[in-house]
């Protein structure tokens, strides 16, 4: 599985980069592209996990970094499923999003979402919301590293492993993500000469949230190689050096559908690309929608319909030989004021689900 | 097996006997005449020596020695003034008196006096004029080392790159594209043995010792009856005969391998031994690099080795043995820096052969020749760490048998047959974890098959003006068990998901059988003794397919056969060229077109999982493609400078083009294959002003090859990756990488043979530049956004600078 995941094209990223390091090297390259890419793209998920869900659609950008995709505004947007049942989106203020009112996800159900945009019409496939298998087991363990500098052997970090239990039947696709709550007291900081001075005291308990970010988090397996027994050891996150504290995250496992599989693993790859000698080609993103109205019109993007199941874990820094923990502000003088929590992509007052006292 | 051999012999037979009686009047002249037969050698080294021309003078009639040396003349009694001559050689005169059929074994010397003139010559001018086929490049190793060389070493493959029709997908990169095929369809052979893999260190440097290959012949057009199993083109590799009298020895010191030969007789005149090996000490170049390379290590070693035993005059015994091995290892920091977890990896592949070939002349125009070969190729990959030890080996077991017939029946037919049964056992993929890994383990089918393949081809002189070789072959293909074969859901595209059942077959049963004829056809026809037409046609069929969908193929790239799934390929070429000489054969000139068409070319479908994938059909798609093109070329034979300019004008296409979407690439339409560059242009001079002193010069342009620009982008609207920018690519292959081009530099001085002649160690030094204005070459030009960066576009050059170097070698 490993290998399958991530060890290939790693090694091939390797060894397109030792090519470059032995006597090539990159520099940037002036190719204006000019074309104006016509169609639109379409993002967005359903899931048996508590909505609302959105879905953006957008128009492509063209490639160089200074162009801007837009939103579509206007559209009619509608989800069906297989009992005939519709769900209209209501536009959201932010450009190209809308949102479902009431709906949620059901195991075994199937979901289309439908699209009428500027005088067009657009359909998804009918998508199966998969049931997931739960994670049986979570677990981290510690590595060691070597300090680039000092050469010395030293702790790495932890490395978060799951234990699931496959369907028997072929054809299981699988996502992964994590994400981490770390709680805060402070909500806020005084600013003075520029520089953060004083640390704001929250009124209520209050988490940060931390998500995995970067290309490396597109963590998608198949049961290929392991059908209908225990998916062992699946590598989910790396919890890196910090305070010595319980490191609490959340775990998501997500039954997804073949097609999403080699969507996510394009995409990924994708974003790895670094033109070396051993990259694959770069290919197209084959997604699961198109116009209906006008077949020769591209759509882009993937409407997805996941099983979501998610398990909190700790990972025990409290004994870890080395840290990496910022030292606190200190406070204003008393009685300290304090700010409000905020609930928003990075914070939130609601305490996780799993979240031992 | 034994059954369809003795069916096969059978039907070999019938075959020649047939071949006998449709030509009675060939077989009513060689009655009335007699022949001479015999080898040409070159005297010092007992070297039999090829292309030497033989002629009788009274009767105009000559012909040429093949590659063993060998001719044979057939005339009426009388006396006649013979004439052996080849260029580089003094030329031999004898008066005979034949009365009846008889051999002669000349002997022939070097030319010194042609070094004092200090007149170079680089190949026979007249060959090109002369030889029935068409499309087919020899290249002498005396030539291929004036060639200007990457740091310094002399490569076999990489100076084939000079010859029109032949390209590469970049710098760097294993294997060459013949008239627009893929890499796995040129047949290498070393000594009659196919080799998996032709190239050192991931692609830099060949395989090929030049103290041990004697010539390499490229065949890309009109290729006779007796090669198959590959597409696109032949190059065959002949190692040197190790020499009967004396001992001697070669070897040299570069930057990044030395070498040394040695050879002589075990028994003058009877049995000699040559042995020459090559090993790479390169690693304090990585020490010399940036922090992240410091920890790799890339070696690289190969041995050749060639027996020689002359049992008697007409039968002789030869064994090559050729071990090549290559090992690399990463560092850890630069896997932790790519999500590896793993301290170190180590890859390493090896190739190991052997032929055995018997050659016995049972009359003075009939030789029969056996030939056994074993190759085995094995590629690893190998992380040590105990948590994710992991071994990942895939092998290629080749192992063929030939015979062949060769019969002078007189001097206008020169028939040869053969039959040749070649087993394959491919071990795709297996996944070994270490004792305490958690890995698991991945074992791959092994497949099992056997090609078939017998043949017949007449080298027949028509006229004086005309000569033609028909040639027939035909291969039969068994994929054999035991094997099981997923059977799928009818009517939706192949994947995983909907096998169904899995057909298993025990060993030894046949699970798909292809097969089919091949004709192959070569015509020369004379104008005057300076300018010949030519034709050629050729169909081939290919069961061994190479499955890599990245840009370069990696040495641990898949290998597999013809499946119920994975139809062969097949291959139909016509080639037509002009050939003219000018000034005494001073200018030698061509210009050749072709036109190619591929059935089942195999192509990827995106994203695809090749490397352990059970049911590889599901990844794979497959099409029609075609590859037209002009190859034109000048060459400079004489003079203080010599040298060659050519120019080729090439397209490939491709189109796969299924019954469902996802079976089709750019929606079923044509499209330019990875390695498709329309324009290149060669040209390679060397100036010999003394006899010490030798200056090459090469450049090279070629337009860029093919890549896919991204149409736009979208940013990913998702928790994980969010602003991630993904782009977005529409159609495969419709833009290209700026054109490439390099200019190389070499200059050899060499010791003066006139001064102190009788000193056996000769020496040279070669001081050689790689891309001497230091032009930054596309190898890709890739899309990604950097956060830290403003531009979008990158260029990746791989010698992306000058690179100096100095050899030095010797003789002795």
């Amino acid at each position: 599985m490993i290998l399958k995941n991530k060890y290939n094209p790693s090694t091939r990223r390797w060894l397109g980069w030792l090519l470059m390091g032995l006597a090539g090297c990159v520099t940037p390259y002036d190719n204006k592209l000019d074309v104006r890419p016509a169609g639109i793209v379409v993002q967005g998920f359903v899931s048996n996990q508590p909505g609302p869900y959105q879905i953006q659609i957008n128009t492509p950008a063209q490639y160089e970094y200074s162009s801007l995709s837009f939103g579509v505004r206007g559209a009619s947007v509608y989800i069906t499923d297989d009992l005939g049942q519709r769900e209209d989106l209501i536009e959201l203020p932010t450009p190209g999003v809308y949102q479902t009112r009431n709906l949620l996800g059901q195991t075994g159900r199937t979901y289309q979402l439908h699209i009428v945009a500027n005088g067009k019409t657009y359909e998804s496939k009918p998508e199966l919301l998969r049931a997931v298998s739960s994670i049986e087991k979570v677990y981290s363990e510690s590595y060691r590293n070597v300090n680039p500098i000092t050469r010395q052997d030293q702790l790495g970090g932890w490395r978060v492993y799951i234990d699931t239990k496959d369907a028997p039947e072929q054809g299981n696709y699988y996502r992964w993500n994590w994400v981490h709550y770390a709680q805060t007291s402070q909500c806020g900081v005084i600013m003075e000469g520029g520089q953060p001075r004083y640390s704001v005291y929250c009124c209520t308990d209050c988490w940060n949230i931390f998500r995995c970010t970067g290309p490396g988090c597109i963590n998608v397996a198949s049961d290929a190689l392991i059908n209908g027994n225990i998916l062992s050891r699946q590598l989910v996150a790396e919890v890196p050096v910090g305070c010595r504290d319980r490191y609490y995250l959340e775990v998501e496992q997500q039954a997804i559908s073949r097609e999403a599989y080699v969507y996510w693993k394009t995409v990924k790859q994708l974003l790895q690309n670094t033109g070396g000698v051993f990259d694959v080609a770069p290919a197209g993103l084959q997604g699961n929608l198109r116009c209906v109205s006008d077949p020769s019109e591209q759509v882009f993007g993937f409407f997805e319909v996941v099983g979501i199941s998610r398990v909190g874990h700790y990972v025990d820094r409290t004994q870890s030989e080395r840290t990496l923990c910022p030292m606190p502000l200190p406070s204003p003088s008393m009685p300290p004021p304090c700010l409000p929590c905020l609930e928003s992509a990075y914070r939130t007052p609601k305490e996780p689900a799993f979240w031992v006292k | 097996m034994p059954f369809f051999t003795t069916r096969l012999s059978r039907l070999l037979v019938l075959f020649l006997v047939s071949i006998r009686l449709a030509l009675p009047e060939a077989s009513a002249q060689s009655t009335a005449s007699i022949s001479l037969f015999g080898t040409v050698r070159n005297a010092t080294t007992q070297e039999p020596l090829a292309n030497a021309n033989v002629f009788l003078v009274e009767s105009r009639r000559g012909v040429q020695t093949d590659r063993k040396g060998f001719y044979l003349l057939s005339m009426r009694p009388g006396e006649y003034t013979l004439k052996v001559s080849l260029v580089g050689y003094q030329s031999y005169t004898t008066t005979l008196d034949l009365r009846e059929t008889r051999s002669l074994n000349i002997d022939l010397s070097d030319d010194v006096k042609l070094l004092e003139e200090v007149t170079v010559t680089s190949d026979k001018p007249e060959e090109n004029i002369q030889k029935v086929e068409i499309g087919a490049s020899r290249l002498t190793i005396r030539s291929i080392q004036k060639i200007p060389a990457f740091m310094g070493e002399v490569d076999v493959m990489r100076s084939l790159l000079m010859l029109p029709g032949v390209n590469t997908v970049g710098e760097g990169t294993t294997g060459i594209n013949v008239r627009g095929g893929s890499i796995d369809q040129n047949l290498v052979l070393m000594d009659e043995v196919p080799l998996f893999n032709t190239s050192h260190l991931f692609g830099f440097f060949s395989v090929f010792n030049q103290d041990a290959v004697r010539d390499v012949t490229l065949q890309r057009g009109g290729i006779p009856a007796r090669y198959g199993g590959r597409a696109s083109s032949v190059l065959d590799v002949r190692l040197k005969y190790p020499n009967t009298e004396h001992f001697s020895g070669s070897g040299g010191i570069g930057l990044i391998s030395s070498r040394l030969a040695l050879e002589g007789p075990l028994i003058k005149d009877k049995l000699s031994v040559l042995l020459a090996g090559r090993a790479s000490f390169n690693d304090f170049l990585f020490r010399l690099g940036p922090v992240n390379l410091r920890g790799t290590r890339a070696n690289f070693y190969d041995v050749t080795g060639k027996l020689y035993w002359k049992i008697n005059e007409r039968q002789e015994l030869t064994f090559s043995g050729y071990r090549s091995s290559d090992s690399f290892k990463i560092p850890s920091d630069s896997l932790s820096s790519v999500e590896v977890n793993a301290s170190s990896a180590l890859f390493g592949y090896q190739t190991t052969s052997g032929t055995l070939r018997w050659q016995h002349q049972i009359r003075e125009n009939v030789t029969w020749e056996v030939v056994g070969a074993l190759s085995r190729y094995r590629a690893s990959t190998t992380v040590p760490d105990s948590s994710n030890a992991l071994d990942l080996v895939s092998s290629v077991d080749y192992r063929s048998t030939k015979v062949q017939y060769t019969n002078h029946a007189d001097d206008r037919h020169k028939y040869l047959a053969g039959l040749s049964v070649v087993s394959y056992g491919i071990q795709p993929n297996t996944l070994t974890p270490g004792p305490f890994s958690n890995v698991l383990p991945v074992a791959l089918e092994a497949e099992n098959a056997v090609e078939i393949g017998l043949y017949a081809e007449d080298e027949w002189k028509l006229s004086p003006r005309l000569s033609v070789i028909p040639g027939l072959r035909y291969s039969h293909f068994l994929r054999l068990g035991r094997a099981r074969v997923y059977r799928y859901v009818p009517n939706v595209p192949l994947s995983e998901d909907v096998a169904t059942e899995i057909d298993a077959y025990e060993a030894g049963e046949v699970v798909q059988a292809y097969g089919g004829l091949e004709p192959r056809l070569a015509l020369r026809w004379t104008l005057d003794p300076a300018t010949s037409i030519k034709v050629g046609y050729n169909r081939m069929r290919q069961y061994l397919h190479l499955v890599s969908n990245t840009t370069a193929a990696l040495p641990t790239a898949r290998w597999t056969t013809s499946s119920p799934y994975v139809k062969p390929q097949i291959v139909d070429q016509v080639s037509l060229g002009l050939f003219r000489n000018f000034k005494n054969e001073t200018y030698e000139t061509s210009a050749e077109v072709y036109y190619k068409k591929l059935q089942n070319a195999l192509d990827y479908k995106d994203g695809a999982d090749l490397v352990l994938n059970p049911a590889l059909e599901t990844g794979l798609l497959q099409g029609e493609g075609r590859a037209y093109g002009l190859e034109m070329m000048a060459k400079k034979n004489t003079g203080f400078w010599t040298g060659w300019v050519s120019y080729t004008y090439a397209r490939t296409f491709l189109r796969i083009n299924g019954a469902f979407p996802e079976e089709r690439i750019n929606s079923g339409n044509w499209y330019p294959a990875n390695h498709d560059r329309p324009h290149t242009l060669n040209a390679m001079a060397i100036y010999r002003p003394s006899l010490t002193v030798t200056v090459a010069f090469n450049f090279t342009y070629s337009s860029g090859r093919p890549a896919t620009f991204p149409y736009g982008r979208f940013t990913v609207f998702e928790p994980t990756i969010y602003g991630a920018n993904v782009p977005i690519y529409v159609n495969r292959n419709q833009d290209r990488i700026p054109d490439y081009h390099r200019l190389d530099f070499s200059i050899t001085f060499d010791q003066d043979p006139a001064k102190k002649p009788e000193r056996k160690w000769r020496s040279s030094w070669v001081f050689s530049i790689y891309n001497v204005y230091a032009h930054k070459n596309a190898f890709s030009v890739f899309y990604s956004i950097r956060p830290y960066s403003l531009e979008d576009a990158y260029k990746l050059s791989i010698f992306a600078t000058i690179f100096p170097s100095l050899t030095y070698n010797f003789k002795f």
